[in-house]
């Protein structure tokens, strides 16, 4: 008798269920949820083309073009060595990163308007997020190249190279997280405009923050001891010492 | 997967179109490149390059993509290495790096990827 009732309670708040959800409006309210988060997903797939100009020349560029004209980072030391090699790894760490985000943006607006509409089911923010973040954290093997060709041609050998590029990606390894720790955030946000400007910004942030903290984190750096030359000056030598 | 005949890879929403023409030892690299799996990708021209240079001592690369992503880099970097080795032994290497409609993000990308490389190259604007 007891299971029949509880039988009956079941089968009842199913009914009632099915029943709101399908003549109470429910269904309609799925139906306009649905719709607003396709239609916020679409109208930011659309106003993403649509402000390609913005995002392409991002006040982020600018700010790379000037530092690398500066061609200095704050770094006030006297071992002019040492501000040498800090500088010349922020030049080669900004121009890839410049590299990365302009690369980055001509995959995500592809070569044109078709392809773009045909890349709409990869148009989420986490995705886009993961793709930036991955391009900055893969492209250390061409820094490295860059930095030795740059380095060794100044003089510095390869076992002082290889020392000095340990330390520096224990450097970046710590921007790194950093970095990796925001753009995580971004795998639940929906509006992918909004993303792409944060992400935009998040770099911004990063190469400010390069520009004034790089220095202090290489203290442990000795300039004189890395065999570069500097103002045609064997360093390495104490009697050369600036 | 991108569609490969005998000497052509077929273009792609992701990858380019990579054209094998055996009889002048030319390989042709247009278009877009990030592809999933860039090593998969990338070891035809690798096979091709190296068929041309032992077998005829001479290849000849052209570049024209319009972006490429920075797994694409580490292979034409590996590629560029290859090609080295070859010349230094007294084969014959050309590369050429086209930059579509005077794009200079891909002119500097080119000019770093081929910085520091033995064989003579050639970036047309």
């Amino acid at each position: 008798m007891l299971d029949l009732l509880v039988q009956y309670i079941k089968t009842k708040l199913i009914y009632d269920a099915v029943n709101l959800l399908l003549y109470g409006g429910g269904l309609l309210a799925v139906l306009k949820v649905s719709l607003w988060f396709y239609s916020q997903r679409l109208y930011s797939f659309y106003w993403v083309y649509r402000h390609k100009n913005r995002f392409m020349n991002h006040p982020i560029f600018e700010k790379i073009e000037h530092l690398k004209n500066r061609n200095d980072v704050a770094l006030s030391v006297l071992d002019h060595t040492k501000k040498v090699i800090v500088s010349e790894l922020f030049y080669i760490e900004i121009s890839k990163i410049h590299q990365v985000l302009k690369m980055s943006l001509k995959h995500l607006y592809r070569a044109d308007f078709v392809s773009y509409l045909q890349s709409f089911g990869e148009f989420k923010s986490g995705k886009i997020a993961r793709y930036f973040l991955d391009e900055y954290m893969n492209s250390m093997s061409a820094r490295k190249r860059r930095a030795r060709n740059e380095f060794t041609r100044l003089g510095m050998s390869e076992e002082h190279f290889e020392r000095l590029w340990l330390l520096y990606s224990e450097i970046l390894g710590d921007y790194g997280i950093h970095l990796t720790k925001r753009f995580e955030s971004y795998e639940t946000q929906t509006d992918v405009y909004r993303t792409l400007n944060t992400i935009l910004n998040d770099f911004n942030i990063l190469i400010e923050d390069m520009s004034e903290s790089m220095g202090g984190k290489f203290n442990r750096l000795n300039g004189r001891s890395y065999g570069i030359s500097y103002r045609g000056k064997a360093i390495g030598d104490h009697n050369n010492a600036e | 997967m991108p569609n490969k005949s005998n000497n052509l890879i077929q273009k792609t929403k992701l990858t380019p179109e990579v054209r094998y023409d055996s009889s002048s030892n030319n390989i042709r690299i247009v278009g877009e490149s990030s592809p999933e799996n860039a090593l998969e990708f990338y070891r035809p021209v690798f096979e091709w390059s190296k068929r041309s240079l032992d077998v005829n001592n001479f290849v000849a690369l052209e570049f024209d993509l319009r972006y490429f992503n920075t797994s694409t880099a580490k292979q034409i970097i590996a590629l560029f290495d290859m090609l080295d080795t070859y010349y230094r032994k007294g084969c014959d290497v050309t590369v050429i790096w086209s930059c579509v409609s005077g794009d200079a993000d891909m002119e500097e990308a080119g000019e770093e990827l081929l910085e520091g490389v033995y064989f003579p190259y050639k970036i047309v604007r």
